[in-house]
């Protein structure tokens, strides 16, 4: 017990406690995963982009009366970042996962869509700069038995389930 | 002196520093009203959480070992409000009266804050995506529980609370480059990170910065360089130094809230850790017009680093 100069002890093993906390989280830092959160590592901004690279986004194209729009993954309810964690950008969107997608899309907008699909927009980089205009990649597509507009035909291999926690 | 006791006296005097329960006080008004800011303001996303496809909940090894489901539209609305009573509790009970019932009652609400943050921290990070800017402020609201932040003069209770928050508050920066150079190797700063990161999510200040690389690439060295010496913040006898580090740190979220609107505001906030807030509640004190007692803010042993 150490001596105190107001009224009450502060007991020693406070410290260590602190002490196991800062362990835990640096341990975190250097062999846990996402999983052990709060101990997770500190690892947002750090991957790297190649500065002659591309930068990637994700997001919801959805028929509106006016044509289609582009909405960002709050509205079926996710960050862009956790529909982007799960959704590889170059496998196909499985069709029970895109049926969650438009279903949960109905759910909380109105008027509902009859179709929706799930696009990667690309970004050229040079020298570590912007250059040049996106462009877009639809890996997904969905659309109610009542749409007679057009589909695209995705082409790519299936995504396989997402492998969880795994950095 | 043999040397074990020069250590247990280092140690003693290091985690046990006397701080005025004032400060304290101020602290845990400063970090509740964060929660409240978080739950009302920033988070506005984890909500949505409620009504987001079951098939993308992923929950961590907290959420999987307390059977916690996800969320529904109910359960959030209830842990929202229960949130919101606790934590506005919190700050009023936060106060510099010596009443043993009081805090009692500031110990029961910063408990209550602290769990109903957790699952609410659970529920938005279960779904794949883990922000690492919250363990400073869940450091920040378990050590309020065992230091409720009621009551007068001095304390080493206050002094270990804040100094474990000062540690894992700094702790990150340090940690955020090691993971730097995990993941990308030493030549982190070499990469166009910035860069993606405003294309992705850019603010008016980012977008004027996409197209310069080299500023940005100065960016990038100055950012992990300022998060390896970022310790130099604990280096308590030299308090410019640790000054200097602290208005680093400071400048380096002014800069990523610019560029692409990154506050880490639960996280940076716990720098006021560092400050002596006393002198806040003097201030709001005096400007109303009240008598304040200002005996205790000389107390010897009190570390004034701002």
């Amino acid at each position: 017990m150490v001596e105190v100069g107001d009224d009450r002890r502060v007991p020693r093993w406070w410290s260590v406690a602190s002490v196991v906390v800062l362990a835990v989280t640096v341990l975190g830092g250097f062999v846990l995963t996402d999983d052990a959160w709060p101990f997770a590592p500190f690892r947002m901004f750090s991957v790297g982009n190649n500065p002659n690279g591309v930068v990637r986004r994700m997001a919801l194209v959805v028929d509106t009366p006016t044509g289609p729009d582009a909405v960002g993954a709050a509205r079926v309810g996710l960050r862009r970042a956790e529909l982007e964690e799960q959704t590889p950008w170059n496998r196909r969107v499985p069709d029970d996962r895109l049926e969650d997608l438009a279903r949960t899309y109905n759910e909380r907008n109105q008027p509902p869509v009859r179709h929706l699909q799930v696009v990667v927009f690309t970004t050229q980089m040079r020298n570590g700069e912007k250059f040049g205009e996106e462009t877009q990649a639809v890996i997904g597509d969905w659309a109610d038995p009542s749409w007679t507009g057009e589909r695209v035909e995705v082409e790519l291999p299936e995504a396989p389930p997402w492998p969880g926690y795994n950095r | 002196m043999t040397a074990p006791v020069r250590l247990a006296r280092w140690w003693d005097g290091y985690w046990y520093e006397a701080v005025p329960l004032r400060r304290l006080a101020v602290f845990s008004r400063i970090i509740h009203l964060t929660v409240l800011v978080t739950v009302w303001r920033i988070d506005t996303w984890v909500p949505l959480h409620a009504s987001a496809p079951r098939s993308f909940w992923e929950p961590v090894w907290l959420a999987r070992v307390a059977h916690i489901p996800p969320p529904t539209g109910t359960t959030m609305t209830l842990l929202r409000v229960l949130l919101t009573l606790a934590a506005v509790g919190a700050i009023a009970a936060a106060r510099p009266v010596e009443s043993p019932l009081l805090r009692r009652v500031a110990r029961s609400l910063n408990a209550a804050v602290f769990a109903g943050y957790g699952l609410w921290l659970i529920w938005a990070f279960s779904w794949s995506k883990v922000d690492h800017d919250r363990l400073t402020i869940m450091v920040a609201l378990a050590v309020l529980v065992a230091v409720p932040g009621v009551g007068a003069g001095t304390t080493r209770r206050g002094g270990w609370a804040l100094r474990t928050v000062q540690v894992v508050f700094v702790a990150a920066y340090p940690l955020s480059a090691l993971s730097k150079i995990q993941k990308s190797g030493w030549l982190w700063a070499n990469q166009a990170t910035f860069a993606r990161a405003i294309i992705r999510r850019g603010t008016w200040f980012g977008n004027l910065m996409v197209h310069q690389g080299f500023l940005l690439k100065v960016g990038q060295w100055a950012f992990i360089s300022l998060e390896v010496v970022s310790v130099l913040a604990l280096w308590r006898s030299r308090p410019r130094v640790q000054r200097a580090t602290l208005i680093a740190i400071l400048l380096l979220h002014v800069f990523t809230w610019l560029a692409i609107s990154i506050h880490f505001l639960p996280h940076s906030i716990c720098l006021t850790a560092f400050l002596p807030l006393e002198r806040l509640e003097r201030r709001w004190r005096s400007a109303r017009g009240d008598a304040a007692d200002t005996a205790e803010s000389g107390a010897p042993g009190v570390t004034h680093v701002a």
